[in-house]
């Protein structure tokens, strides 16, 4: 991995709030946008071996925009995802497609009985 | 090539989590438990996606620091991410966070415990230490004018900066001009120190 400078001190690194979930203070910190007291009460996290800590280890050093556009590209994956589940969970909700399975159902059904009745008759 | 990274990033960026919302309600301030309870009532996949984008960032920082490598760990955050959209346990999760940070790193491990003993062996140690145990010693900054004695034994770098940071309250920017460290030495010297003084307090206290 490219280390470079420590991004939360790199110059001009302060970006806007997009990208950025509301609890992901891990990127305002890098990006140095915490005010006095939230970065005092977030480097007290870092003296715990915990989530904080690690993603720091792996983020230290990564530029800005890097760090941003991986997290980007997960996001972005994630919304796809989440798009094709709930357009399939409506699809399986909807009326038509109810019935169009209970059709399906049925044509199996008796199509199955029909089977069934022609090889009882063969024996 | 630079307008095409702009324009990768400005697409990336497009999809952030204030993309998710439901019926018109900015989903973004309400807490984890409240998002959690709602998914599973609701079964609504864009309420998970609104409490999952908040830790990509963390997520991807962990799967960072085990894997080595931004693509690597790009797929490590979507497979856990993918795992639990497909599969949610029914039980509690009382912590949410701490819930997804166990299940990437136990993927990341997995991942280099498959990928043979060589990357096995590029595990960082504090994956074997009861990082629990740590956790649970909540150290009081107004306790620790209360180990003087403690603090003398540890080594000289973890108690200069555990002195700078939780006694003078210095950040750790100041620590690093203070004292010529570099981040993760300040890091790691609070966090080790931290846990010294904790050993020797409670070895001094006789329970351990």
């Amino acid at each position: 991995m490219n280390k470079r400078k420590h991004n939360r001190f790199a110059a001009g690194s302060h970006g806007g709030r997009e990208g950025q979930g509301a609890d992901d203070r891990l990127l305002d910190y890098l990006e140095g946008r915490m005010d006095e007291a939230e970065q005092r009460a977030f480097e007290a996290t870092l003296s715990d071996a915990g989530p904080e800590s690690d993603a720091l280890d792996g983020l230290y050093g990564m530029p800005n925009p890097e760090t941003r556009r991986h997290v980007g590209a997960v996001n972005a994956r994630l919304y796809r995802q989440i798009r094709r589940g709930n357009a399939r969970r409506k699809r399986r909700q909807s009326p038509t497609y109810v019935i169009i399975a209970a059709i399906a159902v049925l044509l199996l059904t008796v199509a199955a009985c029909m089977v069934a009745g022609k090889v009882l008759r063969l024996f | 090539m630079e307008n095409n990274a702009n324009l990768r990033l400005k697409i990336a960026l497009s999809h952030h989590p204030s993309t998710f919302m439901n019926s018109g309600r900015q989903l973004r301030d309400e807490p984890d438990d409240v998002l959690l309870a709602e998914y599973r009532r609701e079964g609504d996949g864009e309420v998970l996606g609104v409490l999952l984008c908040r830790y990509t960032g963390l997520l991807f920082g962990v799967a960072c620091k085990y894997l080595k490598d931004t693509h690597l760990a790009e797929d490590a955050v979507q497979q856990v991410f993918l795992k639990v959209l497909t599969s949610m346990p029914n039980e509690d999760i009382p912590n949410f966070k701490g819930w997804l940070y166990v299940l990437t790193r136990n993927h990341c491990i997995q991942y280099l415990r498959k990928a043979g003993p060589r990357k096995e062996r590029e595990l960082p140690e504090t994956v074997l230490a009861d990082t629990q145990e740590v956790m649970d010693f909540e150290l009081q900054e107004e306790t620790i004018a209360q180990m003087e004695e403690a603090l003398q034994e540890l080594q000289p770098d973890q108690r200069t900066t555990i002195v700078l940071f939780y006694i003078k309250k210095y950040s750790y920017e100041q620590i690093m001009a203070a004292t010529g460290f570099t981040f993760m030495q300040v890091k790691s010297f609070i966090q080790n120190g931290k846990r010294n003084l904790k050993n020797s307090i409670l070895k001094k206290s006789g329970r351990k």
